[in-house]
């Protein structure tokens, strides 16, 4: 059981694991994929020393490339569904292969065909099957490298993105907004000095909601967290306790993404203190290792029949895991569940780099 | 007028009570953070009960569902954050509907001799409105 974090059942509109590959059925897609082999085929046509008239080079790569570009974005296009739930690297690989596959029929065909219609070949069918695949590699290749440099910065973009808009979304829900308005506004007469402190805190939680993109560090997301938690305490009174355990020694200054610890604070809130009609603990445990630092953040379960709905209106366990994995590859992680009657979540940063973003 | 002020956040509480007290006619007779301490309160028969709706527990539109039941309900204002509860609030029958933060000039405590009076114009009004300026007393 968790929140924020349910199974892909949960998501209707998550999308595949493995989004990587564009629409390959698109004619726009189809277009360009044509475009740029004809490109390859011109530079094949205009490189120096080609012996044969560079008219009829043109022509037959021209031709030769446009049947490999429609078969490989056809097979794409086809196995689309199967080749989005592999990871990447098998991803790229068979892409990769259905490129070469194609390449070698092609070949074989067009040298074939070629021969019986009078063409005078410089080399035997291996050569030239081999040669083709060897200009397939290096030009797929450099189409793959930078297709996935644009994915991966598209994919940081979305997720980004999401993350700003989670957290704008979580920061003007009536019930956060309104209520903690309300808390100042009951503070302002019995404690101006409170009342400062809450709008003050109001201010960067909406303030770091603002930058949901930016990289923040450690110590800017605990003392973000406080302010958060002490906002909802004013809130929330006696039934909100929070226990920090913080290591003695200071920070290590590690890089994270914004809003990667907050939403977790918030999390505890929504779906055990505001449903706790008794104190209820939030215990957040930071432990420095020698290579990773942990956050531990516990809360006891209550109510449980009454789970959010999926995705709720704060930030997703799932988009955070995205944006950490954008940042620290695998060597960050974030997990969720359930020890004795408590919700525990972990999230685990490397404490050897400064993460994947400068 | 006997009030009773049932919101599971106690600065929210103070604030309503903090507001209450311009008007003469009002006493406070108690506060509960959740449906289940307001529910004993009811043998002290409060007259008015300022009722948040997300609580933990019970929320304050099944309580106040529950309290229409009664041979003499309470008056019930329902004060909360969120407007999209006015329709389902509506089947209560609350004398009115506050939006937190709640505004002094806004809310108002119904008097027994000014029930229905001619309907001012508020988008949220679901009963009879009088105002704490100008007129209370």
């Amino acid at each position: 059981m968790s929140f924020a974090d349910l199974p892909p059942r949960a998501h209707p509109h998550t999308p595949p694991r493995n989004a990587a590959l564009p629409a390959f059925c698109t004619p726009r897609v189809l277009l360009i994929t044509l475009l740029l082999g004809l490109g390859v085929a011109l530079l094949l046509a205009i490189a120096p020393g080609v012996a044969e008239d560079r008219w009829v080079r043109l022509g037959t790569t021209a031709w030769f490339v446009a049947w490999v570009v429609l078969i490989t974005t056809g097979v794409l296009c086809g196995l689309q569904k199967p080749l989005c739930r592999l990871s990447l690297p098998w991803l790229l690989g068979g892409v990769m292969s259905i490129l070469l596959a194609a390449t070698g029929l092609i070949s074989v065909l067009a040298y074939q065909s070629l021969t019986q219609l009078g063409w005078n070949p410089f080399e035997s069918q291996t050569e030239f099957l081999l040669h083709n695949q060897a200009i397939a590699l290096v030009v797929g290749g450099m189409g793959i490298w930078i297709f996935s440099l644009h994915w991966s910065k598209t994919r940081r973009v979305t997720a980004q993105t999401k993350a700003e808009l989670d957290a704008l979304h979580a920061r003007i829900r009536p019930h956060f907004l309104f209520n903690s308005l309300n808390t100042v506004a009951a503070l302002i007469e019995t404690d101006p000095k409170a009342a400062e402190a809450a709008v003050l805190d109001l201010a960067s939680v909406f303030r770091a909601a603002l930058h949901a993109g930016d990289v923040s560090t450690l110590s800017d997301e605990i003392a973000l967290s406080q302010r958060y938690l002490a906002l909802e305490q004013w809130r929330l009174g006696e039934r909100l306790v929070v226990a920090w355990v913080l290591p003695i020694t200071p920070l290590p200054p590690i890089a994270m993404p914004i809003l990667s610890l907050q939403p977790l604070m918030e999390n505890a809130v929504r779906y055990a203190a505001e449903r706790s009609p008794t104190p209820c603990t939030i215990r957040i445990e930071c432990v420095l290792g020698k290579s990773a630092v942990s956050l531990l953040i516990e809360n006891p379960l209550i109510d449980a029949a009454k789970l959010p709905v999926a995705g709720g209106n704060g930030i997703s366990l799932q988009n955070i895991r995205d944006r950490l994995t954008l940042m620290f590859g695998d060597r960050a992680s974030l997990r969720a569940g359930e020890i004795e009657g408590q919700y525990r979540v972990k999230l685990v940063l490397p404490l050897d780099g400064h993460g994947g973003v400068a | 007028m006997n009030v009773l002020l049932v919101d599971d956040e106690p600065l929210a509480r103070a604030r309503l009570r903090r507001l209450l007290q311009v008007h003469p006619d009002i006493q406070v007779m108690g506060e509960a953070g959740s449906a289940e301490v307001a529910e004993r309160a009811l043998n002290d028969e409060p007259d008015l009960i300022f009722l948040d709706i997300e609580m933990p527990g019970e929320s304050g539109l099944a309580w106040a569902a529950r309290l229409r039941q009664r041979a003499v309900p309470p008056a019930i204002i329902f004060t909360t954050a969120h407007p999209q509860h006015a329709l389902d609030a509506f089947v209560s029958s609350p004398v009115d509907y506050l939006l937190k933060p709640i505004e002094p000039r806004v809310w108002l405590p119904p008097s027994p001799e000014r029930v229905n009076p001619p309907a001012r114009s508020r988008s949220l009004s679901l009963g009879s409105v009088s105002r704490l300026d100008g007129s209370n007393g």
